[in-house]
């Protein structure tokens, strides 16, 4: 696995504009960077990256099917008792699950190693899906990369797959409109739905109404078949039209057992499930108030982009990140620092579309916690 | 490949937006009749006459096979389609070989001529028998990997053990 120093496209910004990608510099930092990519064998793709990612998915969805039967893992993955017969009904009507990114761990030399899931609302599909593909084919077009270099990056052909066999229903895209991370996201879904024959249509969320049978309702006060929403489960069950959502007719995209896997309490579960498995780090429960010993990661259950993380360095030095998850419940996960290629420190994001491994999104940084002022970085397979 | 074949947006950005996935691509030859291949002159006359009996022979072997004329016709066309024993197959619209630069010379030589095909559903678009979409030009031009995979048909010995059935499935253009 090499990082490769590359030559930026001269009107790249102008072709990400003209292709929805507003959000490819916020606030004039880069975010999208075409300055080097990330090389890898195809061996590795698929040994190191593609079986495990599968795999690892299977044991997420073994996970699923004991908590919604066990009420003891429910109480451990503190989700709360008035959402468990929600949950339940939504896994046993196995109501499909479109997509997840996992962040691994990876240098190479293998085995990957699970970080966490992001299971209800990943971030970047976008530039993993579409923006980092448009990259190589306009590269290999220009005899910038050689004929034969390739990308683990089917989640576009898979994500229109998943439509037409969710499809010729009509599905409502929403998510809050003041991000434009979110909402072109939303957008791109949207699009891709169309692509696949759906009837589908972008909702800003407030503009969700309720009838008076208690059933949800778009801007023009038609109903919601198919709700895709870029919005975490935790925050929705916490809203004023949360009450509703039990007796709802409307189909939810990510379902509701989502919520199950959503939270970092599942890695420890896992970790109890498959001990010693080669693409799992140790990580139990733990409590905050403890002293974190030299080489263990402190995160909170629900936390985002690094935020409330506590790092322990072997050399006993600590590591910490404010953010506003301060007095959530907590894990301890064994710390595997993040490989250094250089002075850049890269995940792996590992997308499952449906139930397949679908591809990789990259995303790198210059210190050991990937944050939102991380970069997005393209790859490539080449042996 | 591990990457999706095209790329596409609709309704977002500025414009609609396609691009394709360009498998590996290998030099080759494309025409639609051998007198064509003679016209076109890259290669020796005798060649163009050899490649496209060989490519006719493998025809026989290796084209589509359908036990109804009609379901021929269906596909390609009325006069599209001739017997072959007891099946009915496409007629041959072309012939694709590779071309290889032979050594110590500077002229090319062709390997493993193939029948063509067109199907009514997309004309002029000229399909390997596997099926593989190959373009509406003709000479000599680069042609993705895929089209050159050789077809694997096996020697059917007998038939209709289980009663009456189609053979094949209907092969679809486009």
């Amino acid at each position: 696995m090499h990082r490769l120093v590359c030559r930026e496209r001269p009107n790249w910004k102008e072709l990400a504009e003209n292709l929805g990608f507003s959000f490819h510099s916020p606030d004039g930092l880069p975010y999208w960077d075409e300055s080097a990519c990330y090389q890898f064998t195809l061996e590795q793709i698929e040994e190191h990256l593609e079986a495990p990612t599968q795999e690892l998915h299977a044991m997420a969805l073994g996970l699923v099917e004991d908590a919604v039967r066990d009420e003891q893992l429910l109480e451990r993955l503190a989700i709360p008792r008035a959402h468990w017969d929600y949950l339940r009904s939504s896994w046993q009507r196995r109501d499909s699950a479109m997509y997840g990114r996992m962040d691994l761990s990876y240098d190479g030399r293998g085995p990957a190693k699970l970080y966490e899931l992001n299971y209800d609302t990943p971030t970047s599909l976008y530039e993993s899906a579409f923006f980092q593909w448009v990259w190589l084919e306009q590269l290999r077009a220009a005899g910038e990369l050689p004929g034969d270099v390739d990308q683990f990056n089917s989640i576009q052909d898979k994500l229109e797959a998943y439509f037409a066999r969710v499809g010729g229903t009509r599905i409502h895209f929403t998510s809050t409109t003041g991000s434009d991370e979110d909402w072109g996201t939303v957008a791109y879904l949207c699009d891709i739905a169309r692509q696949a024959g759906c009837d589908g249509h972008l909702l800003p969320i407030e503009q969700i109404g309720l009838t008076a049978d208690q059933q949800f309702v778009d801007d023009n006060d038609e109903p919601i078949q198919t709700l895709f929403k870029l919005y975490p489960w935790e925050d929705l069950l916490n809203q004023p039209y949360a009450e509703y959502l039990r007796h709802s007719t409307t189909v939810f995209l990510e379902p509701v057992w989502k919520l199950i896997l959503s939270n970092k309490a599942a890695m420890a579960l896992l970790w109890e499930r498959h001990p010693g498995h080669p693409n799992l780090l140790p990580t139990y429960v733990d409590q905050r108030d403890t002293p974190l010993p030299p080489g263990w990661v402190r995160k909170p259950f629900f936390s985002r982009e690094g935020a409330n993380i506590e790092i322990a360095q072997r050399d006993g030095s600590l590591l910490r990140v404010d953010g506003p998850y301060a007095h959530q419940p907590v894990v301890r996960q064994a710390l595997q620092p993040l490989p250094r290629f250089g002075e850049y420190h890269p995940v792996v994001g590992s997308w499952i579309v449906g139930d397949a491994a679908a591809g990789l999104g990259i995303r790198e940084d210059d210190s050991l916690i990937t944050q939102n002022r991380s970069r997005f970085v393209p790859h490539i397979i080449l042996d | 490949m591990k990457r999706s074949s095209r790329a596409s947006l609709v309704l977002l950005g500025s414009a609609p937006f396609w691009m394709l996935a360009c498998e590996k691509q290998e030099p080759g030859v494309i025409y639609r009749t051998a007198e064509e291949c003679k016209r076109a002159g890259h290669l020796a006359p005798e060649e163009c006459e050899r490649a496209f009996e060989w490519a006719s022979d493998e025809s026989e072997r290796i084209a589509p096979r359908y036990a109804q004329e009609s379901d021929c016709e269906a596909d390609f066309g009325a006069f599209g389609c001739h017997p072959n024993g007891p099946y009915f197959q496409p007629r041959m619209a072309g012939m694709l070989a590779r071309s290889i630069l032979t050594s110590g010379r500077d002229s090319t030589a062709l390997r493993n001529p193939q029948p063509l095909f067109e199907s009514t559903r997309e004309r002029g678009m000229l399909r390997t028998a596997g099926n593989v979409a190959v373009g509406r030009q003709t000479g000599a031009l680069d042609v993705e990997a895929p089209a050159f995979r050789p077809i694997q048909r096996a020697q059917v010995i007998s038939r209709g053990g289980f009663g009456p059935e189609a053979m094949d499935s209907r092969w679809v253009g486009g």
